[in-house]
């Protein structure tokens, strides 16, 4: 009877079943991360600054001002929905009303012309807020 | 029988694999992870510059208490203007210099006051507020021209 080596060994298997998993979990996260910052960032160039305060952001209204296709008027997003200017006015000065510390941050698209974003700091103005926040892209 | 001879069924000696071949499955999901983390979107860290709006009903400051200063940007030929205190308009990239110069050894006691016409850049507004930032002007506001 032929002898069987006992150190004939076969070429080791390694497992993949739980690397597809960690991967599984990966793509779920990019995704979830990538429609999330989609959503909150709204396609806007910020203009870069060097100098700026980093201030706490919780409560704060974002008031998002997207460029649109050239003649046509920019987008205005008050905490990720669409508004009007008429609304925006409306809905700030309730705002402001009910809490007079309200803080307002603006995003803007660096390629607008300042017309654009006036109507924003018009209506914060005709609401009582006493000064607005500008969000900017720190250089590094 | 020896120990040493003992027959040994083929199923035992060989790791018999059964089910599908995970290879290609994880090629095409690592081809898939790196794709949606190439699109997703970067952003950088941001921070704010404080921008006030002067209320036009308000009184003015008393003179004295502060010195105000009025930076108005105009648009001419492609190019943004900067006249501070009516004077003639001229290169934007001089207004920090010049806010130094009057804010000299105490910033807080300076109000700039920005008016931007309508089709300057929102960048140019932001770069005002930025200059004002670096030099510690805290005062520093956005008004209708």
């Amino acid at each position: 009877m032929r002898r069987r080596s006992l150190h004939h060994a076969h070429a080791p298997h390694l497992n993949v079943t739980p690397l597809i998993d960690v991967v599984m979990c990966l793509i779920v996260f990019y995704l979830i991360v990538g429609r999330l910052a989609l959503t909150r960032q709204a396609r806007i160039d910020l203009p870069a600054t060097a100098a700026g305060q980093v201030v706490d952001t919780a409560g704060a209204l974002i008031v998002d001002v997207a460029a649109a296709a050239p003649g046509a008027a920019p987008s205005f997003t008050l905490a990720g929905q669409p508004v009007t200017a008429e609304v925006l006015a409306s809905t700030l000065r309730a705002r402001h009303d009910a809490d007079p510390n309200t803080q307002v941050h603006v995003r803007a698209d660096r390629s607008l012309p300042y017309s654009a974003v006036a109507p924003v700091l018009d209506a914060c103005r005709d609401a009582g807020l006493s000064s607005v926040r500008l969000v900017t892209e720190r250089t590094r | 029988m020896s120990a040493r001879f003992r027959r040994r069924s083929a199923l035992a000696v060989h790791d018999h694999h059964v089910g599908p071949n995970m290879t290609p499955m994880v090629d095409v999901v690592m081809v898939i992870l790196i794709f949606f983390m190439a699109s997703a979107s970067i952003v950088g860290p941001q921070w704010l510059l404080t921008s006030a709006l002067p209320n036009r009903k308000a009184a003015p400051p008393a003179p004295g208490e502060v010195t105000r200063i009025e930076v108005r940007l105009s648009r001419s030929a492609g190019r943004t203007l900067a006249s501070i205190n009516n004077q003639p308009p001229g290169n934007p990239a001089d207004v920090p210099a010049t806010l130094a110069q009057a804010a000299g050894q105490d910033p807080t006691k300076l109000v700039v006051i920005v008016k931007p016409e309508g089709d300057v850049p929102y960048e140019d507004v932001v770069r005002v507020h930025e200059a004002c930032q670096r030099l510690g002007i805290a005062k520093v506001g956005v008004a209708n021209r």
